[in-house]
């Protein structure tokens, strides 16, 4: 690999496994949601400093350049990273859903102890 | 006073009829009517409170199926037998509530569906709609082994056992229609299609409105899928459950 391809390479997979450790670290990211960008950071970092490992993957896959096999590989993590992120998204927005109707009906509950309460109210102003 | 069954219409911005719909259902069967205020913009719940109905308002605008399910956990929690659902713009024909809530009490089904084309009445709908509507009839047709001529009816009555599966979370809170009926007979609930009467929305604000169309049949097809390669023990298993 040539070096100054090296070095972006090197670059970008240090930036990445750095954002996401400083993320971690303030709170930002929950850990659950790290380890697919860990993973995706660390093999982009070693197939940058090991090339015949790199070549090796691109004669295994059948492929001609090894950096766009690093590419491809890239490509495929992001795709995993959304799989990911919308299975959660479903279940936040299911649980979203849950939550706004046991508000809608606590808040009817709520409303029906009010009435209950001011009709026992009214009907001890009467008595006295 | 009919106290075992509950009547529920779902609302979004129906300030112009809700009144005179929930009157319409008082004239014509002594029960109580809930209204699901899915965060309207006017005072479709201030209205249907004075009307004599129940409010129960969504915080946020979440849509019709989820306005519905927010329903039937209503009607759960406070032990009701029997549920009916009608539209809030007054398409339905409130004679008919008793009609389907007689079938359901009988024990001849679990859910009875409201059909327009089975002779009671003359609705006419656009050709497109009509088109969209027989396809999906035609699917579900098929996979019941009998005939549904209404497909995306959303006048229907209910037994406890119905409720209680439909307040799951694979109910299909966007658009349900087609697959829901497809759903319930794979979960083994009986369903018939009963005659009833209905009439072109007033208002107009149908949920099959305006660019809604192209999305509807995209997600129906998608929902139908979904539904046909889930494994059918999971819907037998949550309905006997109950």
């Amino acid at each position: 690999m040539p070096i100054k391809q090296k070095i972006m390479v090197l670059t970008i997979s240090f930036s990445i496994l750095f954002a996401i450790i400083y993320l971690v670290r303030e709170k930002k990211l929950k850990e659950e949601y790290t380890w697919l960008w860990l993973l995706v950071g660390f093999v982009i970092l070693f197939f940058s400093i090991d090339y015949r490992a790199l070549v090796s993957l691109t004669k295994m896959v059948g492929a001609v350049l090894p950096t766009s096999v690093l590419f491809f590989f890239g490509l495929i993590s992001v795709v995993l990273i959304c799989l990911q992120f919308s299975v959660h998204i479903s279940k936040l927005a299911e649980d979203n859903k849950n939550m706004i109707q046991k508000i809608a009906l606590m808040d009817r509950e709520l409303e029906e102890l009010h009435e209950k309460n001011s009709r026992t109210e009214q009907r001890k102003e009467n008595t006295e | 006073m009919i106290s075992d069954a509950l009547i529920i219409l779902p609302a979004y911005n129906e300030s112009e009829l809700i009144q005179s719909v929930i009157r319409k259902i008082k004239e014509s069967i002594s029960i109580e009517v809930l209204v699901i205020n899915d965060k309207s913009q006017d005072n479709t719940a201030k209205l249907a409170k004075e009307a004599g109905a129940i409010v129960i308002n969504h915080p946020i605008n979440m849509g019709y199926g989820v306005a519905i399910q927010t329903g039937y956990k209503y009607a759960l929690q406070n032990d009701y037998q029997y549920l009916v659902q009608m539209d809030a713009d007054g398409q339905h024909d409130p004679q008919y509530i008793k009609t389907l809530l007689d079938v359901v009490r009988k024990g001849d089904c679990d859910l009875a569906i409201g059909s327009r084309f089975l002779g009671a009445g003359d609705y006419k709908m656009e050709p497109l709609r009509r088109l969209g509507q027989q396809l999906f009839g035609y699917i579900a047709s098929k996979v019941l082994k009998e005939d549904v001529t209404d497909p995306t009816s959303g006048f229907q009555a209910m037994n406890r056992r119905v409720i209680c599966f439909f307040s799951n979370d694979f109910f299909p809170c966007d658009y349900p229609d087609a697959d829901v009926i497809i759903m319930a007979h794979y979960a083994g609930i009986r369903t018939k299609e009963v005659p009833v009467v209905m009439y072109r929305s007033v208002t107009g604000q149908s949920i099959h409105s305006g660019l809604k169309p192209v999305y509807y049949v995209f997600k129906m097809f998608l929902s139908i899928f979904t539904i046909l390669i889930t494994s059918k023990s999971i819907f037998r298993k949550k309905f006997s459950e109950n």
